[in-house]
């Protein structure tokens, strides 16, 4: 048991996978239990609904089993699994958006779909606590695909730029300035939210 | 850095501390004198931290288990075409998923109990257990090829004898 648990919690990714490859599934559990609460996170950021989250998830896992001989170790096993699970979210995303084209009420308008509070009596120190989780999400889900990437990967996976520059194929200096402006997009966004605090 | 873009191309950088020195002096002289960038500079730090503090997302309990069939359903055996291997999975897929619970429980003795993580495997077994019986299997020796087959499974040495007998049927 005691073995057992070392086994779980210190067996690097990258050995777990080159043992999958080898034919040992358990390894594939293993990597399955680690990631599958890190990816669903990250995967929800893009797409607001834990089902359909859940189901890219699956997809996610699904393709692991299937090409797991594509990984090679030159890579870190992270950076592979999260290209891949990015990738689906987006490939998700594209098909919704040609489901709503006709629709007019698009995501990635200047317009808010969530009441406004009313915030002009609140004291500057309740300006966080007002965000909240939903409405920051609203906010990445408003963001284009490409900035919505760098700021989950970034902000909510807390991933160094480098990692993310390698993960979605991006120069350091354009995910650098992606995750900049994206920051800018969110300020912007939310600034109603936000009182001065001169 | 006397420009407003100039400044704000900046503020990630400074929010993350990844600037020069000197960089670093450059944003803080252009907000000093600059109102509209002071504000958006402190509200795009008190945005980057709230963010980071949102809650995490979890897997559901149900997961594991609509993995597993997933995996089983797309990986039910090597693909032999003329065996009409996708089409009768269709028809015994739940069949299959529930004797595979089945074949699990019944083949761990308690040492093993402990020893399977609460993983995809340990996250099939509650399944009703009066609807596993193996006549209720359409296909027999499909489901022992998933078995073998199954990733999800996590000691084969455990795989119950009958079940090597059923395969050796082909
Ligand atoms: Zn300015």
């Amino acid at each position: 048991m005691e073995n057992q648990v070392r086994y779980e919690n210190e067996t690097s990714d990258e050995v777990l996978i080159s043992r999958f490859q080898q034919g040992d599934n358990y390894a594939f559990d293993l990597l399955v239990k680690r990631y599958k609460d890190p990816l669903i996170n990250f995967i929800y950021r893009f797409l607001g609904s834990q089902t359909d989250a859940e189901d890219v998830l699956q997809e996610t896992f699904l393709r692991l089993y299937k090409n797991k001989h594509y990984y090679k170790e030159i890579a870190k096993f992270s950076t592979w699994i999260y290209t891949i699970a990015g990738n689906l979210a987006k490939t998700e995303l594209r098909k919704r958006r040609r489901r709503t084209f006709f629709s007019i009420n698009q995501y990635g308008g200047e317009e808010k779909d969530y009441d406004i509070p009313d915030d002009s009596n609140n004291p500057e120190q309740e300006t966080n606590t007002q965000i909240t989780d939903d409405i920051i999400q609203e906010a990445i889900e408003r963001l284009s695909p490409k900035f919505k990437e760098v700021i989950i990967l970034r902000d909510i996976q807390g991933f160094s730029y480098d990692e993310i520059s390698e993960m979605i194929k991006v120069p350091l200096g354009t995910v650098k300035s992606r995750v900049n402006r994206a920051r800018l997009k969110l300020q912007a966004d939310l600034q109603h939210l936000m009182k001065d605090v001169d | 850095m006397n420009t407003c873009d100039n400044a704000k191309a900046h503020f990630s950088d400074y929010i993350d501390g990844l600037l020069t020195p000197e960089e670093q002096a450059q944003v803080e002289a252009h907000t000093a004198v600059c109102a509209e960038c002071r504000t958006v500079l402190q509200q795009v730090t008190q945005l980057t931290e709230r963010i980071h503090t949102v809650a995490a997302i979890s897997a559901s309990d149900a997961f594991d288990q609509n993995l597993r069939a997933r995996i089983m359903g797309t990986f039910p055996a090597d693909p032999k075409p003329s065996y009409k291997r996708t089409f009768t999975f269709g028809f015994s897929g739940a069949a299959v998923l529930a004797a595979l619970t089945f074949f699990v429980l019944s083949t761990f003795d308690g040492s093993n109990v402990e020893t399977v993580p609460a993983g995809i495997s340990g996250a099939a077994p509650k399944a009703q257990p009066e609807l596993i019986r193996q006549d209720a299997l359409p296909h027999p020796s499909l489901a022992s090829e998933t078995l073998k087959k199954d990733s999800l499974k996590n000691s084969p040495a455990h795989v119950d004898q009958k079940i090597q007998l059923v395969g050796q049927e082909k």
